[in-house]
């Protein structure tokens, strides 16, 4: 699904954050990205999603090479992506008003995607997501949480085969978050997407991804990968297996510092 | 702002003007009573043939400086780059009061529309640049790529990003610039037209001393810059509805 082929990526006046780095995500992963702050998680994410470009090195994605964002793929991020001029409606709207603006022409909107009903396909899901009580009302005035159900309803309204997440549930309340964790996990798992969760939290890295990659000192060249096969087990968070991979995941983090 | 409000402002400065008018009593402050009836027979005659060259002059100056100084700001607010190179020049020309260009204008363009037009262009286009350059600088990156994300390819980034973050910056400057715009519009219809409000005040307030005329040139200048404040304002209201939320 995702193939890095040895990229290098800096920015204009930054030192490098990958050198030569080659990393593949297979179809219907789910993978956890784990690092402190300036370690290049964010970067690597806007590379998956084709808004930045490698200096050196290839990015792949289906097999093509990314020049310009991939209409099936979806990008969930942490604050600021909704337009506070527009109600949690028409935002979530947005996306599909986006494709009819374009018609299907394969490089804004995907090819083989039917044109649907914008306005009954938003209301699916406003209504999965709770949000109906506050469709007519615009980011200001609502929650974060919210506020982030607005942004997953639009991403998923597109029906994308590819979730990139950038700290989704960073600012909301513990409830609030797991709630969301909960309901992005299972609609993942339902519907086989591939997955690449940002955070910076350790304990969210082992409950959402199968796989988890460190991102350590600058450069990065090589992926440390953990894995974290019980990911999908009931209950996981309350096991010793589950805090075992955090423990070695916070010994890995440290290590590559 | 409750429309009995401001009724009742009209009405404080109408008793004000009518109790300065029996104080004063000379033939330079007439009532209100008498500028209205004179207003009133007037405008359906000559001084509505002159209050619509003013319109005509202001709207056209103010859809001008629209045109060229919204997309303008809107690159300058986007590119660091321009911003950097621009960002000086626009420093050391906005607060020059352009008024002082009037005879160099007037010189270049002729004593005609278009000089009267520049003029006012002059001043609202920096006003418009300033506004809409600060507010495309503010939209977040973050906003930028998710729609971005979402398939927005140029065009869609046009309709359905930068057109509604800059539209309110538009019509702020808008409003804030109407009342410099009319105040520009009296000084360049001074010199050599006779055609205008500002011409028709200065001729029967220094030349014809028919006061209770002048102060009716006067009242439809008011309207002139109230109207247009209250419309750029209903606009406003209209158009960004997301800024009147609690």
């Amino acid at each position: 699904m995702i193939e890095l082929d040895q990229v290098s990526f800096s920015y204009q006046r930054g030192k490098e954050l990958f050198q030569d780095y080659s990393w593949q995500v297979k179809p219907g992963e789910k993978w956890a990205v784990v690092g402190r702050s300036g370690c290049g998680k964010t970067t690597l994410l806007y590379l998956l999603a084709g808004l930045r470009f490698p200096s050196s090195g290839v990015v792949k994605i289906g097999g093509t090479r990314l020049t310009r964002p991939r209409p099936r793929t979806g990008l969930i991020l942490q604050d600021y992506g909704l337009l506070p001029w527009a109600t949690v409606r028409e935002n979530v709207c947005l996306g599909l008003r986006m494709r009819q603006f374009y018609g299907p022409d394969g490089r804004h909107a995907p090819e083989d995607e039917p044109m649907m009903d914008i306005q009954q396909r938003a209301t699916e899901w406003i209504d999965t997501l709770g949000l109906s009580s506050v469709v007519s009302a615009y980011p200001a005035q609502i929650s974060g949480g919210q506020r982030q159900r607005t942004a997953i309803a639009r991403t998923l309204a597109l029906n994308p085969d590819l979730l990139l997440m950038d700290e989704p549930f960073a600012s909301l309340d513990a409830a609030t978050r797991e709630t969301l964790q909960f309901l992005i996990r299972n609609f993942i798992q339902q519907q086989n997407l591939t997955m690449i969760l940002v955070t910076h939290s350790i304990e969210e890295a082992v409950l959402m991804g199968e796989k988890c990659l460190v991102l350590g000192k600058t450069p990065n060249s090589v992926p440390l990968v953990i894995e974290n096969p019980g990911v999908n087990r009931p209950g996981y968070q309350g096991t010793p297996e589950f805090r075992q991979v955090c423990e070695r995941l916070r010994n890995l983090l440290e290590a590559s510092l | 702002m409750k429309r009995s409000s401001i009724l009742l402002a009209v009405a404080g400065l109408l008793v004000f003007w009518q109790l300065l008018a029996w104080f004063i009593q000379r033939p330079i402050l007439p009532s209100p009573l008498v500028v209205f009836l004179e207003f009133f027979r007037q405008f359906p005659g000559p001084l509505g043939e002159h209050f619509l060259y003013s319109f005509w002059r202001v709207l056209a100056s103010l859809t001008l400086s629209v045109v060229f100084a919204a997309p303008a700001g809107l690159v300058l607010g986007q590119s660091k780059r321009w911003d950097e190179r621009f960002a000086p020049v626009i420093y050391l020309l906005y607060p020059i009061p352009k008024v002082v260009f009037v005879p160099i204008v007037v010189l270049f363009l002729g004593i005609n529309d278009l000089s009267k037009i520049v003029m006012i262009f002059l001043i609202l286009f920096f006003q418009v640049l300033v506004l809409v350059r600060d507010q495309a600088a503010a939209i977040r990156p973050e906003l930028i790529y998710s729609v971005r994300s979402l398939g927005a390819g140029r065009r869609a980034l046009f309709r359905f990003v930068y057109l509604p973050a800059t539209l309110p910056a538009i019509l702020t400057a808008v409003r804030q610039s109407i009342g410099t715009a009319v105040a520009v519009l009296y000084i360049v219809e001074l010199v050599a037209t006779e055609k205008g409000l500002g011409y028709y005040i200065y001729l029967y307030g220094s030349t014809l001393f028919d006061y209770s005329k002048m102060y009716a040139g006067i009242l439809a200048m008011s309207f002139l810059g109230l109207g247009l404040y209250y419309t750029a304002d209903y606009l406003n209201r209209r158009l960004c509805p997301w800024q009147f939320v609690s």
